[in-house]
């Protein structure tokens, strides 16, 4: 019979500390997943499936709570006592026949049936006389939808009787994957769900619910969710009816969102924006492009050419402009938002800002708000994208896959887009919130100048970066202390502190990361 | 004198025994089919909107093998005719390794690896031959015989690969190989040799050996077509009964 785990002592867990390493290295248990907590800090969270002979055991599983490293808790139940042959007698396709046959449906090789091991209490045990014990059965998990609902079948592997069917109408939203051009015309994959025949931009394969609603054009509608009036339901998903979507700008704005929170994991360890797995809302299609000749300035500058973080995890995309039609002045296309991958990245990074340092929107706080976005833009594009100049190419511009030609903003050449390259040069007016969007140019050119090293333009002074290859070593930097150090109203000067003690903290004092970043600052004019 | 002695002679001289001719056989054995093989197998399913090519290497070994035959002997001479139906099957099993694509990534394989156990082969076979008497003693019959075979054979051949991943999904981990059970008829031949002790007037023992080949093309999906040969080296014994001597 199962054994219940309960323990929450130091005494309790000292043993299943143990058990649980050995039936790790007996290959009984697998770890499903580890994860810190981002409630209280210093604690991790691993889940461990239990197997027999390589087979899952339905229900079987640990969970372990630790302090650095030491065991709080674990919970969970182990079926010890499992003694069969993990061998079925029936295949999977004469399983998945028989259901077939059973419900009168086709299931597809996506939904092949899989063999685990299944516990189950006899009906009379337990009762006075009957000792309490679980027989195990060797079955087939396969999971069949009609038009009533659901079910989860578990086939027995040796003779093919139904064992016990569950009610699956809660799974009838299935992951799927679809696939689709992007903005730019290439072709990407985009994890969506899949219902009633229908495709819906609803990730389910990442932790968080990751989805991109469609507003049509509806600007009214738009607002109104913005503001809290209505919610947005599953009919105002972006959909398709096959898996090859055809909306380059709810393709890109899925695929890109779906990499950023992959970025953060990946690179930094953490888990979504609030470290929670927030849900992650991209709006598309704000306004008709058709509209943006009539619209007024303030919409255009909002909902066409412009992308913003909305708070609570929702970003909103501009719609570009039409095809042929450029911005007096720069004479620059705009394309639909969603197509710039550090664009996404940098609305994404607001929201990662809003629940860590909230770097207040004003002054220097704030260009070192809009600072941070460009950095993990830029460095979302290095992880994704071979460098190089042109279309779908990591480079040091900002948006300049759908802003043509050149893109809003360059890193290693503020100078080239008006922007200042030294803190002697910032703007000082109280426009653009005080110059967050001109002076983040600064700090954005100083993590520029601590990767690549060269030269500042203003100050003449040179900089040592660590190349590269070692770009990770900054962007470790950056991220540690814009989200665990820096304070809601930090000045540039602050920035700098923070940052060479999170490369002291990462790297050692004196190191050659400390020393890049520390050269950089002063090159840009920050002491 | 001479006459009457050699008749004297002749008196008492037993007549030497007539060896018991056996113009007709039947013939139960058992044995085994003694080469196995290896099977490859390449295909590729489609996952995660990509081709994930499969390969599994399947080891068929020996195979036990039963055979029942008929046959008879010309009345003159030392041809005859034999029909035979012989089974052989066996459990087998094999390795299978396959590239998963990502989920979120074109181009981007994740290689798993894993086993198949207790797959079913089995070959049933009807032998329609020609045999020739090599040599007849008191106690001893040595046939060899040569003919076309039909072959039934059925297997299992991997259809698909099953496998578990997780978030982030950069891994992907084995869980099984479905399989799918597929039959195929081919024209083959056989040749070999029986020999048989004969115990008695109408029963024997006997041995057979017999070498028997055909291939046969199974595919359980389009595209995934596997070229398997049939029969092999089959060597068995067994009793022996005599018809109408």
């Amino acid at each position: 019979m199962g054994t219940t785990v309960v323990a929450t002592s130091e005494r309790a867990v000292e043993p299943w500390d143990a058990a649980i390493a050995q039936m790790s290295n007996d290959g009984v248990l697998r770890l499903r997943r580890a994860s810190g907590d981002p409630l209280v800090a210093g604690r991790a969270h691993e889940r461990f499936v239990q197997y027999y002979k390589g087979v899952p055991v339905d229900g079987g599983g640990l969970t372990r709570q630790t302090d650095r490293g030491t065991t709080v808790s674990v919970f969970g139940t182990i079926y010890p006592d499992i003694d069969l042959d993990p061998t079925p007698r029936l295949s999977a396709d004469e399983v998945r026949v028989m259901v077939e046959q059973v419900r009168n449906v086709t299931i597809g090789l996506s939904r092949t049936p899989e063999l685990v091991v299944i516990p189950r209490v006899p009906a009379l045990s337990g009762l006075s006389g009957v000792p309490n014990a679980v027989e195990y059965r060797l079955v087939y998990r396969v999971v069949a939808f009609t038009a009533e609902g659901g079910t989860e079948y578990f086939i027995d592997a040796t003779s093919g009787a139904i064992v016990e069917e569950r009610d699956a109408t809660e799974r009838q939203s299935v992951s799927a994957i679809g696939r689709g051009l992007g903005v730019l015309g290439d072709d990407k994959k985009i994890s969506v769900m899949s219902q009633s025949g229908s495709f819906f931009a609803s990730d389910l394969l990442r932790p968080p619910s990751l989805q991109t609603y469609d507003m049509r054009g509806d600007l009214t509608k738009t607002l109104n969710f913005l503001n809290g009036a209505i919610p947005l339901t599953m009919s105002d998903l972006a959909t398709n009816t096959s898996t090859v979507w055809n909306d380059a700008a709810a393709v890109d704005a899925q695929a890109y969102s779906g990499l950023v929170y992959d970025f953060y994991f990946k690179r930094f360890g953490r888990q979504g924006l609030d470290n929670n797995n927030i849900n992650l809302v991209n709006i598309v299609h704000p306004v008709r492009r058709t509209d943006v000749f009539t619209a007024p300035s303030s919409v255009v500058g909002l909902f066409y050419l412009n992308a913003f973080y909305a708070g609570g995890g929702v970003m909103v995309y501009g719609e570009g402009l039409p095809p042929g039609a450029v911005v007096s002045g720069t004479n620059q296309y705009w394309n639909y938002l969603a197509g710039g991958l550090d664009v996404l990245a940098h609305e994404l990074t607001h929201g990662l800002t809003q629940f860590t340092s909230n770097l207040i929107y004003q002054d220097e706080s704030g260009a070192l708000n809009e600072a941070f976005s460009d950095i993990i833009g830029t460095s979302v594009e290095f992880y994704y994208q071979p460098p190089g100049t042109g279309f779908l190419k990591a480079d040091y511009l900002i948006g300049e896959d759908v802003v043509t030609p050149g893109g809003l903003r360059s890193m290693a050449n503020p100078i080239a887009y008006g922007d200042p390259d030294h803190y002697s040069n910032r703007f000082t007016g109280t426009a653009d919130s005080g110059g967050v969007h001109t002076n983040s140019a600064i700090v954005a050119h100083a993590y520029y100048l601590a990767i690549e090293g060269g030269t500042n333009a203003t100050s003449g002074l040179t900089v040592s970066g660590v190349g590269g290859t070692n770009r990770a070593q900054i962007e470790n930097v950056f991220y540690r202390a814009f989200t665990e150090m820096m304070p809601p109203n930090a000045t540039f000067s602050v920035a700098r502190a923070v940052t060479i003690q999170a490369a002291q903290d990462l790297y050692g004092v004196g190191s050659a990361v400390e020393q890049a970043i520390a050269q950089a600052w002063t090159a840009v004019g920050v002491n | 004198m001479i006459v009457l002695a050699g008749a004297a002679e002749a008196q008492v001289r037993t007549p030497a025994p007539t060896p018991p001719q056996w113009r007709g056989t039947i013939g139960v054995s058992g044995g085994v089919q003694t080469i196995g093989r290896t099977e490859a197998q390449h295909f590729v399913v489609q996952k995660n909107l990509e081709d994930a090519p499969i390969a599994a290497s399947l080891d068929l070994a020996r195979a036990a093998v039963y055979d029942v035959g008929l046959t008879v002997m010309l009345v003159q001479g030392r041809l005859g005719a034999s029909v035979s139906v012989s089974s052989a099957s066996r459990r087998f099993g094999g390795d299978v390794t396959a590239q998963i694509p990502h989920p979120f990534f074109f181009n981007t394989p994740r290689p798993v690896s894993g086993s198949v156990a207790r797959l079913l082969n089995t070959e049933a076979a009807v032998h329609l031959d020609a045999t020739y008497e090599l040599r007849t003693s008191a106690r001893f019959d040595l046939l060899c015989f040569i003919g076309p075979s039909i072959f039934r054979v059925t297997q299992d051949l991997v259809s698909d690969i099953t496998y578990t991943d997780s978030y982030p999904y950069d891994t992907a981990t084995f869980t099984s190989a479905p399989t799918t059970r597929m039959s195929a008829t081919t024209l083959g031949f056989n040749l070999g040799a029986d020999l048989t002790w004969k115990a008695s007037r109408r029963v024997g023992v006997g041995a057979l050996v017999r070498y028997a080949r055909g291939s046969a093309r199974l595919t359980p999906s389009a595209g995934n077509n596997v070229s398997t040969t049939v029969g092999g080296l089959q060597v068995g014994g067994g009793l022996r009964f005599a018809l109408g001597q």
